[in-house]
Parts: C-alpha cells; sequence; structure tokens
C-alpha cells in the first residue's frame, strides 16, 4: 500500500522494493541487491523533495 | 427528518441514569457556522439543530474526553457519552470499535440519517459577509437559506460538500435509535482516483509538489481526524525526529505521506482534514487513494461493521504479494 502511495504522489515505484533473504541464502541475498542497485542507476537520483540543507 | 424527533431522542437520553452528556450541533455565532453543544441538563435539549450546515464531525469529542484520575471516581459518575451521528461519524465510531480506542458501553448514538452537508467554502462564497446567523432548510432538492431576513432558494447541487456527493452510506451503520429513514446504500466508486492514477508519473510529481509547497503544517488535518487519537504521534516525537520542523516541500510531503498512511485502511472518508485545512490541499485525494486500494487489494470497506478486524493488523495466504521481489 506504501508503495501504492508513493507511486501516486509521483515517486518510481522501484525505489521501494522489498523481499524476504534468508541468513543463509547469500546468494539470492547478492542477487537482489545486484538487481536493485542496477534498476536504481538506470532510472537515476531522485531529485524531487530533496531535504534543504541547514 | 424532524428536529422535534432529534430532540425528544435527546431528552429521553439524558434522561437515562447512565449517560452523563450529550454531543451535538448548535447554532454558531455568527454566519453559517454551527458550534458543538455538550448539553447535560435534559432542559437545555432545545439548543440542539440539525440542518444541512451540520458540517463537522463530533466523534473526536468522544476521544478528547478527559478521564478521571481514579477507577473509583470513574465507577461513580455515569459513564456513557449520547452522540448525534451522521452516516461519516457512525463509521468513524465503528472503526474505533474495531480498533478497541473506544467501548461500545461508554456510547449511546443516535443516529441521523444525512442527505448531506453544505460546503462552508462554497456557501461563504455565495453569500459573503453574514454576519447575523442564518438558517438552511432542506426542500425537494433545493436548500432554503434565510440571510438577513432575506429567502433565497438554491439548487443543493451547488452547495453540497463534494465529498457528500461521493457519500456511500448516507444512513448511520450504527445507532441506539434512529431518526430519520433509511436512505439506500451507493456504489462503489473511485473514478477520480484512476483518471489521477493514469497521468503520467512526472506529472503526478509535479502536482504534489505544487500541492505540498503550500502547506503550513498547522497540523489541524491530524488534529480534527477522528481517528488520529494516539497520544504518542510520529509527527511529534522528537526522539528519534522524522521530520524537521521547518516547513519546507520536503518535509511537508513526508508529514502528508507519513499523516495519511497511518490511515491507511482505516480512514472512513469522512472529509474532515480537507474542511480544515486553511491552505486547501486536496487531502481526500491521497486517503481516497489508499481506500480504493483497500477495497480492491483486500476487499476492506472501513468501518461498515463493528466486528471486523482492523486491516493491517491482519494477514491472510491469500492477501497480494506482487511487491515482495
Amino acid at each position: 500500500m506504501l508503495r501504492s502511495l508513493l507511486e501516486f504522489s509521483g515517486i518510481n515505484p522501484l525505489r521501494l522494493q522489498m523481499s524476504w533473504v534468508s541468513a543463509s541464502e547469500g546468494k539470492k541475498f547478492a542477487d537482489v541487491i545486484t538487481g536493485i542497485t542496477k534498476e536504481l542507476k538506470e532510472i537515476g537520483p531522485q531529485n524531487a523533495y530533496l531535504r534543504e540543507a541547514v | 427528518m424532524s428536529i422535534q424527533k432529534l430532540k425528544d431522542e435527546a431528552a429521553r437520553a439524558l434522561g437515562r441514569k447512565d449517560v452523563k452528556y450529550l454531543i451535538g450541533y448548535k447554532k454558531g455565532s455568527y454566519g453559517f457556522r454551527v458550534s458543538p453543544a455538550f448539553i447535560e441538563p435534559k432542559e437545555d435539549v432545545d439548543q440542539l439543530i440539525m440542518s444541512p450546515l451540520c458540517n463537522m464531525s463530533l466523534v473526536k469529542y468522544v476521544m478528547m474526553e478527559e478521564a478521571l484520575p481514579s477507577l473509583t471516581e470513574q465507577a461513580k459518575k455515569p459513564s456513557k457519552i449520547a452522540i448525534v451521528a451522521r452516516g461519516c461519524d457512525s463509521r468513524a465510531i465503528n472503526l474505533l470499535l474495531e480498533e478497541k480506542g473506544v467501548p461500545r458501553e461508554k456510547l449511546y448514538i443516535i443516529g441521523v440519517s444525512c442527505t448531506g452537508a453544505i460546503d462552508q467554502r462554497k456557501i461563504e462564497a455565495r453569500f459573503p459577509q453574514v454576519t447575523e446567523p442564518a438558517e438552511v432548510t432542506e426542500e425537494n432538492g433545493n436548500y432554503i437559506i434565510n440571510v438577513n431576513g432575506q429567502v433565497h432558494t438554491v439548487p443543493k447541487e451547488e452547495l453540497l460538500a463534494d465529498l457528500c456527493k461521493l457519500c456511500r452510506y448516507p444512513t448511520p451503520v450504527i445507532y441506539d435509535k434512529l431518526i430519520g429513514d433509511k436512505l439506500p446504500t451507493k456504489p462503489f466508486h473511485y473514478d477520480e482516483i484512476k483518471a489521477f492514477e493514469a497521468l503520467p508519473l512526472e506529472e503526478r510529481l509535479a502536482f504534489w509538489q505544487q500541492q505540498f509547497t503550500k502547506c503550513v503544517r498547522c497540523y489541524a488535518c491530524r488534529n480534527v481526524c477522528p481517528l488520529c487519537y494516539s497520544t504518542i504521534c510520529s509527527l511529534d516525537s522528537l526522539t528519534p525526529q522524522w521530520l524537521r520542523r521547518s516547513v519546507d516541500t520536503s518535509e511537508n510531503f513526508m508529514f502528508q505521506i507519513i499523516r495519511t498512511f497511518h490511515l491507511a485502511g482505516r480512514c472512513i472518508g469522512c472529509g474532515e482534514c480537507e474542511r480544515v485545512c486553511p491552505m486547501n490541499l486536496p487531502l481526500m485525494k491521497l486517503n481516497r487513494k489508499l481506500a480504493q486500494d483497500a477495497k480492491l487489494l483486500f476487499g476492506y470497506d472501513s468501518g461498515t461493521d463493528p466486528k471486523a478486524k482492523p486491516l493491517l493488523t491482519t494477514f491472510h495466504s491469500e492477501d497480494p504479494q506482487d511487491f515482495i521481489l
């Protein structure tokens, strides 16, 4: 639901991802992280709603 | 619906030994305003009004009640609060019962069938600068408005609050006594949300950025919400500080997302947040989006059944899981 709310308010849903990985599944963990970073690199940095530097 | 019936019923409720006081509506001090009335002696029920101007939710006052310090003192006093509830208020009460926010024994609910409330902004735009208290009644799809001794007839459509046009349950879903006829339930529709979802991502982002820039963070939307009754609120919290106190688009966005998400699967769509917003933010667009998701993904309709389990505290193996990669 949070994902669809963010999508509704104009945030790319790929930025919020969730997966179950057990401590013994090292390979799966590496795959998931590689996948997410690859996708995120494609969509680039999020420039909207940047917090102003104080 | 006759006002005399409501007054009689209110007097009967106040005559009961276990009822402490009654919360209803009374005439406001000026213009088209309506105030909440807290009535203790039976003789004061004549103050009560029920008109299309009654557009505020009274459920919040149930949650704001101060408890006496000790249980023995509490036991001495009558415990029930009588409340005048319209369709949306009754659903808010239902949700509170569902979450065990308030016990059913504490409430005596006088349900009132509601044909919709007037939008304060619309009527004040139409009749500006009214200082004398005005009276409004509804007749055959028109509002008969009595302002400064002059009588105007305005079609209902022009002044009705936008959310009341979308209301699905005009008759209270829970009550001890119902006043007025039962009105039909309307079908589920979220067309305007669907239309907004169909816009490209950038357009939606631009729309909300523009909206959240306006927010002044007065917290009125949170304070007025009948379902925001937590004593510890993450929006106030300083350790950890989820939100900075500064008012800028980024913090405002976080503020509204947190606020909306805490109402996910709970919001009953009374539109109080939007009504009190001084900057006219379309907050119900966010709330209705999540209400639509709750209905389409989980088949959950908040506030219609006091025995249902709160949506986000339950798990079913059939729940959609496509968000897990």
